[in-house]
């Protein structure tokens, strides 16, 4: 298709054909060299593939790469979002709204942070929507509804164990519960997902130094909360 | 407060892993905490419940993840009109689906996958350019690939819009007026990140 002669649009586009093709070969002499054992094959298989290949394949209207970053994410953002939030519903509002944000976000994110991190951000932000909009100004402690919502599956097979797991679980919601949501937020970014500092950082809005401070008043609470369990 | 980490267990899957994870009696206990021995027992039991927790898949999440994703596949994206015809007159579609009929077409390709796709219009939502942005399999001929991108995203936008839609409106006879831009924004060494 002949050009219509307008202005460069787009600077950045590069016009393949004015190239030739030993100029644009890749050869072994680029950084990125195949890894041992690497087979090529057609089409593009899904699975174990990266996030980041995910979420660009996801950007151009790929819904199955989305539903599987959701998949892989979406546990982790609901054991935070509900820990946040202390409502099962506004929970589920809140999540549906957060991958509603990615989901039209993606197109325009530059992926500068790891799509967990900017997931992490967007529930987040979804979050704190939620408890302005019912003026959840002071932590409320977690009723035992909850706690038999949150506490799932274990990977364990012996039901003493499960059961101690269990009530560790519902002691330390019930801890976590009382605390600010800026310490529990950084609590269960850090200690529950494992996420850095500067992670924490940048989807709370703070500096690495509040989030270390946050950190170290959530911890000394959290223990003494569980010195007193029982 | 010393300001630097105490560390609890490993945590699962923790990409974002501190490097300087201090040794666990590198901060001492808080003022205004309880003793030594009680310090003790309180982060004892801290760290096994943080390890349950991590351990655990909340039921909650099964029951709303139906709900989720139908939500997030609800959503629209910003996308602008753009304009087809056909022999009852015009049309418009909206350009994500434009964006994900290129992207589908080229699926199928063995060493190339879409990066992004943007279209440019004029004042009447007439298409005037598309730039396909793609990452290439390491190895391959990048000019080859330009060409069979250019070529299926061609069809792509005859297909969507209409041969009258891409030719110029003045009746000048020219074939196509779209310009279609091909941006190899990237290669991947491994296949499966294509």
């Amino acid at each position: 298709m002949p050009p219509p002669g307008g202005g460069d649009l787009l600077p950045e586009t590069v016009r393949a054909a004015d190239h030739g093709p030993e100029e644009l070969a890749i050869t072994a002499d680029d950084d990125d060299r195949p890894p041992a054992g690497s087979e090529a094959h057609g089409g593009h298989g899904s699975s174990s593939v990266d996030d980041d290949v995910l979420a660009r394949r996801a950007r151009v209207g790929d819904r199955e790469a989305f539903a599987q970053l959701v998949d892989r994410h979406g546990p982790a953002l609901h054991r935070y979002a509900s820990r946040m939030l202390d409502d099962p519903s506004e929970t589920a509002d809140c999540l549906q709204d957060a991958f509603a944000d990615a989901w039209r976000g993606l197109p325009g994110w530059e992926g500068r942070a790891q799509v967990r991190t900017w997931l992490f951000t967007l529930v987040t932000h979804a979050v704190r929507r939620h408890q302005s909009r019912h003026l959840r100004k002071t932590p409320k402690p977690v009723d035992d509804e909850q706690l038999r919502t949150r506490v799932g599956a274990s990977t364990s097979s012996d039901p003493a164990r499960i059961v101690e797991m269990e009530d560790f679980v519902r002691a330390l919601d019930a801890a976590l519960g009382t605390l600010p949501e800026g310490q529990r937020s950084a609590w269960l970014l850090r200690e529950v997902e494992g996420l850095s500092y500067a992670e924490i950082a940048e989807i709370s809005a703070a500096t690495p130094d509040v989030v270390r401070g946050r950190l170290s008043r959530a911890r000394a609470s959290l223990e003494v909360a569980m010195e007193d369990w029982r | 407060m010393t300001g630097e980490e105490r560390p609890t267990e490993p945590v699962a899957g923790a990409d974002g892993a501190p490097a300087a994870q201090p040794a666990p009696a590198a901060e001492p206990a808080p003022a205004a905490q309880p003793g030594p021995a009680a310090a003790g027992l309180g982060a004892e039991r801290l760290a096994a419940a943080t390890a349950a927790m991590r351990q655990h898949t909340d039921r909650g999440w099964e029951q709303v993840r139906g709900d989720v994703i139908a939500a997030a596949m609800r959503a629209f994206r910003p996308s602008a009109p753009v304009r087809g015809e056909h022999g009852h007159g015009s049309f418009t579609v909206a350009s994500e689906v434009v964006v994900a009929a290129v992207r589908r077409a080229l699926d199928p390709l063995p060493d190339a996958s879409a990066d992004a796709v943007r279209l440019s219009t004029d004042d009447d939502d007439r298409l005037e350019r598309i730039v396909v942005a793609v990452v290439a399999a390491y190895g391959s001929p990048l000019l080859a690939v330009a060409d069979e991108v250019r070529a299926r995203t061609a069809a792509v936008l005859e297909r969507l819009l209409g041969p009258e839609a891409l030719r110029a409106p003045d009746g000048s006879g020219v074939e196509s007026v779209v310009e279609v831009d091909v941006h190899i924004g990237g290669v991947e060494v491994d296949p499966r990140r294509l």
